[in-house]
């Protein structure tokens, strides 16, 4: 989805050391140079844990 | 044969339509005393060359400063001093002339176009020095930012390589550069790079339209 607009925002999970999952309220950012090729993705992303 | 420079100065503007000068050498330099130079175009003071380069932002040679009117009130001085031609260049910062350089020769019409070339040449290096500087003390900022913040912030490749953890990702999450694709990062199957759909994620459309997470 970030590839397609631009930009993904929305609740996900990650890992945390000891393989438990935590979830996350992330944006992710498809960056792109001038002729339109992707360069890279960023993301920003909360620990939503304690709202669930 | 010219004592080259026989004053060189480093004039910056204070805000209230004033320059001063900041740095000097040479054997001439009791002459700063003798200046009064103004930015504003509508002061007597913004008239000489110093003024004219920074407001009218552009080189400025006098070739001899002992007999051009314009000089006038500083003709004495300049006699006094031994100084017969100068040239002024100003510096740029951020787009805007930020402050000038100001040389002297002790022979009138001693700035050659070799010599107004190599000195056009090293203000504009450091014109963009100092670009750079502002350029890498916002970036140090920025990074300051992001390293301090509580929020997960990262980059990866277009393969999904991370390229960048803040010290947020790094710990409590298994997030780490040397661990390669950021989909280690995620349970299995949670589609980030899979070219599948994770089935727990919201399809936000990117520009605020979300369709439901279930």
């Amino acid at each position: 989805m970030a590839l397609e607009y631009g930009m993904w925002r929305g609740e996900t999970e990650l890992l945390r050391v000891d393989g438990a999952p935590l979830p996350f309220s992330q944006t992710i950012i498809a960056h792109r140079d001038s002729s339109g090729e992707l360069t890279h993705f960023s993301a920003i992303a909360r620990d939503i844990s304690e709202q669930k | 044969m010219a004592a080259w420079p026989g004053l060189a100065w480093v004039a910056i503007p204070d805000g209230q339509g004033w320059v001063h000068p900041v740095a000097a050498s040479g054997d001439a330099s009791a002459y700063l005393a003798h200046l009064a130079i103004a930015t504003d175009p509508r002061q007597p003071e913004s008239r000489g060359p110093t003024g004219i380069a920074m407001y009218e932002d552009r080189q400025l040679v006098e070739p001899d400063s002992i007999t051009d009117p314009a000089m006038c009130p500083l003709h004495a001085a300049a006699e006094a001093a031994g100084l017969r031609s100068l040239a002024a260049f100003r510096f740029h910062r951020g787009g805007k002339v930020e402050a000038s350089l100001n040389v002297y020769a002790d022979e009138s019409h001693f700035v050659s176009v070799d010599l107004i070339h190599l000195l056009d040449e090293m203000v504009l290096d450091i014109s963009l020095a100092l670009d750079h500087h502002d350029r890498m003390a916002e970036h140090r900022r920025l990074i300051e930012i992001v390293e301090a913040t509580p929020e997960v912030v990262g980059m990866a490749d277009s393969a999904g390589n991370l390229l960048y953890p803040n010290p947020a990702a790094m710990v409590p999450l298994s997030l780490r550069r040397t661990e390669g694709n950021i989909a280690k990062s995620h349970p299995p199957n949670h589609g980030i790079f899979s070219g599948k759909r994770p089935s727990r994620w919201p399809w936000n459309t990117g520009c605020g339209a979300a369709r439901p997470s279930s």
